[in-house]
């Protein structure tokens, strides 16, 4: 529709001073390149500064230091109305006083547009988030959804440079949730407009994006493609927030290809590891799926342990399962044709190193 | 995958404390901070506007007025004659007056508020008598501070309609009996608006828990409604013996031989040309009475905050206790009948010769009202508050935005010098006014405000008038703005900046439209607020322009009491038909905006 635009942090900082006159770093040297069209997600638990950046790019917060760049501009310090930028709330936030039409055309009518093109700008909005025949409602008499769908075509139909989403779904149902989701990616790849998304919500993110910026404590932690972020997570703190994950201590002995030779137990590994890695001390990460328990043979497994929990869920069975020391999550996705193991019982357990990964620490 | 995802974010709460905190050397200076904040709010222009015209009202309509009296009361003239005001036993008499008449007026006002409210919200009465009592409480609101006091002369007093014509007595309704019945009818409002609305926010469901454990009506009301009311009850106090101590009307009308500082103090300027002992004065009155006007303002909004909990989550218990219900009903209607019959003498006094001496019907009153010497004063009157209305209006709404979305510091100080404008007592602004304006004011011999008082002042006095009516009407309206811009999401206005409107234009077409409700209460507080205003422009008013409650008091001095009932017919006419205008212009309409209409935005707003 229009030419996509490119948007980058450098070492972006924001600083607060709490109303006890504490002093709260809530952005902490964020640097981040935001390709043309792009869809990156911030993720991260509550109080992690994901919302604090989208509202600086947005301009509701300027940063103590560093720049933002919009097409290689710096607009760190440029007012929010002047950003060309759009957001979309959790709270909706649609003007109560105003219809469906005149909620979307708002933007359209600050820039005083024909009255011809509003009207056709609008319609065509309308048509794309499927609210034909509600434009002459108000937001109150509209359903969760169908508000946000509004404030997305509010948004969208100014054809703003970067379009911005502070957890646009938390308010909705859970399958609500999820067919907007799609409904909101598939419009922003025909629009082609570069988006930044913020979520606590992990599923969201990776569904959603090109790619996740996962952040915490202010700083971020890891920039991937969803299932980068999944199979090599730069940090414990990444491998744990997305997904579950066990972690075991490791010694390297040496590093090849991006692969580290690794003692685990008396066995020797080899198993992709984080760039980060050298050689001494480090951390085997295994995903709950990775692992595979086979019943007690007396020695004929790599590694032993005893089943302390059972938990069946249908499509799978999750286990606790300890073994020296240490306790395993483990998911059998299998179980719905193989064997459950009862709590207390003896188990051998497994994993193909290929699918473990080596963390730093 | 949520389900394991979630576990994992309940670890990192535990493991990571959201965000670290940055150590004390990183700390800018509160000064360097100041600065980037106003950097930033001067990005937008019409913010930056918006903040220097606010803070220029507020320094110099409010503030240096206040600072005028204080640096003459300071001055070695006014140390000289403090001293001699706190040695001297007429001065000690003063004071104990009034004491005595404010502590009088506002256990007896509160008191009254509280039997209204109470019988209106928690008593089961018919219908119409609790709207009857509501309506007959609102009048006194639209009506000049000492209409009543006229009233009450003419039925109480020594040849007055009820105690000689009927009673055949002889009795001296000057002094302090009069004056409290005056000041109580006058002011006992706020109480009750106060009261109202928060037995009004009681959670019904503590009624029911109560009465649920075996405790009766009376048991439910000692233990647990008065408890909750205590600090409106003492807020309502506090605030009647404030407006007692700065009302000047009644005093003159009533007082008497019964002097109070406000009487001595208008004596002190208008008969003694002295303003320093009317400085000095001011400052005896004004410390008090700020001191416990801000004191009022925070029990009662604490009141509010404690008790108003959301949703009712039950049904309210109304008392019908028949040995209950006929006392206060009755006390009600009692104090109900009175106003009405204060009132319609008012009424029929307008209409009639002489009420007492001759009670022939005429409309020589209002003809001279209408169309003789009060037709300016009238005109001049209601431009001069049209004016007013419309700045006070804009002015609160504006100050309310930048208190509650501003970032910057001194947001406070805004908010507290725009209170002053009524926390402090009328007439101290009068004298204020008279001593930061009676010259132009110059700044390094540059010229900055004109003579705004007294003879030859710009056009006539008006301004300073004007001035006067905006600060004393502003605080109310700022207070219902920020109850109102309080409830209002800041994400609807984010969104409106956030596609490209600058504040500007976002305060016009989002929160305008948005907070109107509570515009339209500050604009009909304003309006009746300018119109009856006596003590704050007594010593402002020139012979170019004549204000209405200043012909009415020089009326009922003179013994013309028609004219002056005339007057106050009319002011009141005015002040009906204007709220009117402005509920017609302002209100209806829009849903939406119905729908954020603070509870509190009545409330609290009426000193």
């Amino acid at each position: 529709m229009t030419q996509a635009h490119a948007l980058a942090l450098e070492g972006v900082t924001k600083v607060f001073e709490t109303p006890e006159g504490r002093l709260v770093t809530a952005a902490d040297n964020v640097s981040l390149t935001i390709g043309q069209g792009e869809f990156v997600t911030l993720l991260g638990p509550s109080g992690c500064g994901k919302t604090t950046t989208l509202r600086l790019i947005a301009g509701f917060e300027f940063p103590t230091s560093g720049r933002i760049l919009l097409d290689g501009k710096d607009i760190a310090h440029t007012p929010p109305n002047k950003r060309e930028m759009a957001m979309v709330f959790q709270s909706y936030a649609l003007f109560p006083h105003l219809t469906v039409f005149e909620n979307i055309a708002y933007g359209l009518r600050l820039r005083r547009k024909p009255p011809a093109e509003i009207e056709r700008a609008v319609r065509e909005m309308l048509a794309l988030v499927n609210l034909v025949g509600l434009e002459q409602r108000r937001p109150a008499a509209l359903s969760g959804g169908q508000q946000q769908r509004v404030a997305l075509a509010r948004a969208m139909v100014i054809q703003p440079k970067v379009l911005l989403f502070d957890e646009p779904l938390s308010n909705l149902d859970a399958k609500l949730r999820v067919s907007l989701r799609a409904e909101i990616r598939q419009l922003q790849k025909r629009l082609g407009i570069t988006s930044v998304y913020v979520t606590h919500d992990q599923a969201e993110a990776m569904s959603l994006s090109d790619r996740v910026v996962v952040m915490n404590a202010g700083r971020v932690e890891q920039v991937s493609a969803p299932e980068e972020l999944y199979v090599r997570p730069a940090t414990r703190f990444v491998a744990d927030f997305i997904g579950r994950a066990n972690f075991l201590p490791v010694h390297v002995a040496h590093i090849e290809d991006g692969c580290a030779a690794v003692q685990f137990r008396g066995h020797a590994l080899r198993a992709p590891a984080h760039p980060s890695v050298a050689t001494g001390p480090a951390t085997l990460m295994l995903r709950p799926e990775v692992i595979r328990l086979y019943p007690y043979e007396g020695g004929k497994t790599r590694f032993v342990g005893r089943v302390r929990a059972t938990t069946y869920l249908g499509h799978t069975v999750e286990y606790e399962v300890e073994s020296d020391g240490d306790v395993l999550s483990v998911t059998d996705p299998e179980a719905v044709w193989g064997h459950i193991f009862a709590e207390g019982e003896s188990v051998g357990w497994d994993f193909a190193a290929e699918r473990a990964y080596i963390l730093s620490h | 995958m949520a389900l394991s995802g979630y576990g994992a974010f309940l670890n990192t709460m535990r493991s990571n404390h959201a965000v670290a905190p940055t150590p004390d050397a990183l700390r800018p200076s509160t000064w360097r901070r100041a600065l980037r904040e106003y950097r930033a709010l001067a990005r937008d222009r019409a913010l930056l506007l918006a903040l220097i015209v606010a803070t220029l009202f507020v320094l110099i309509a409010v503030t240096y007025p206040l600072g005028a009296t204080l640096a003459e009361a300071a001055s070695p003239e006014g140390i000289r004659v403090l001293s001699d005001v706190l040695r001297r036993p007429v001065y000690h008499r003063i004071i104990l007056n009034t004491l005595v008449m404010g502590l009088t007026t506002a256990a007896i006002g509160t008191a009254v508020g509280f039997l209204f409210a109470y019988v209106r919200v928690k008593v089961a009465a018919p219908n119409w008598i609790k709207q009857l009592i509501h309506l007959t409480a609102l009048v006194p609101v639209v009506s000049p501070p000492f209409a009543v006091a006229i009233a009450i002369i003419v039925l109480f007093g020594r040849s007055g309609f009820i105690t000689h014509s009927l009673l055949g007595l002889r009795t001296d309704i000057y002094g302090l009996p009069g004056l409290t019945m005056a000041m109580v009818l006058s002011f006992f409002t706020v109480a009750y608006l106060n009261l109202a609305a928060l037995m009004e926010g009681l959670d019904p469901a503590l009624d029911e828990a109560a009465a649920n454990i075996g405790a009766n009506q009376w048991h439910i009301f000692r233990t647990v409604t008065l408890p909750l009311l205590l600090p409106g009850i003492v807020g309502s106090f506090l605030l009647l013996f404030v407006e007692a101590l700065a009302d000047l009307g009644n005093p003159l009308v009533l007082g008497g031989n019964y002097t109070v500082l406000a009487t001595r103090l208008y004596l002190a300027i208008v008969g003694e040309y002295d303003i320093t002992t009317g400085a000095v004065l001011s400052i005896i009155l004004l410390v008090p009475s700020v001191l416990l006007y801000f004191v009022q303002l925070r029990l009662v909004a604490r009141a509010s905050v404690v008790t108003i909990t959301g949703k009712p989550s039950g049904r309210a218990q109304r008392v019908r206790d028949r040995r209950v219900v006929i006392p206060l009903v009755g006390a009600a209607l009692a104090i109900t009948l009175l106003i009405v019959l204060i009132y319609l003498t008012i009424l029929a006094g307008a209409f009639t010769i002489s009420l007492g001496a001759n009670n022939a019907f005429t409309l020589r009153n209002f003809e001279y009202v209408l169309l003789g010497y009060g037709a300016e004063a009238m005109l001049d009157t209601t431009g001069m508050s049209v004016i007013a209305t419309l700045i006070a209006g804009l002015l609160s709404m504006v100050i309310a935005f930048l208190v509650v979305r501003g970032k910057f510091t001194g947001r406070n100080a805004l908010d507290l010098g725009t209170m002053l404008g009524i926390a402090v007592p009328g007439t101290i602004f009068g004298i204020g006014y008279l001593l930061a304006f009676n010259s132009p004011t110059a700044l390094f011999g540059i010229p900055l405000i004109p003579k705004l008082t007294g003879g030859a002042a710009v056009l006539g006095g008006a301004l300073a008038i004007v001035m006067v009516y905006v600060i004393r009407s502003t605080p109310a309206g700022l207070r219902s703005g920020v109850a109102a811009l309080q409830q209002i999401d800041p994400a609807i206005e984010e969104a409106s900046v956030s596609i490209g409107a600058d504040q500007a234009t976002t305060f016009r077409r989002i929160t305008l439209p948005l907070v109107r409700p509570a515009l339209l209460t500050a604009m009909i507080y304003a309006f009746a607020r300018s119109m009856t205003t006596v003590s704050a422009i007594l010593f402002l008013t020139t012979p170019q322009t004549r204000i209405m409650t200043q012909q009415i008091l020089n009326e009922t001095e003179a013994g013309r009491f028609g004219n002056a009932f005339a007057y106050v017919v009319v002011l009141i006419a005015i002040v009906l038909i204007a709220i009117g205008i402005l509920f017609a212009l302002i209100g209806g309409r829009s849903g939406a905006a119905r729908e954020v209409i603070p509870a509190t935005s009545t409330r609290a707003t009426l000193p």
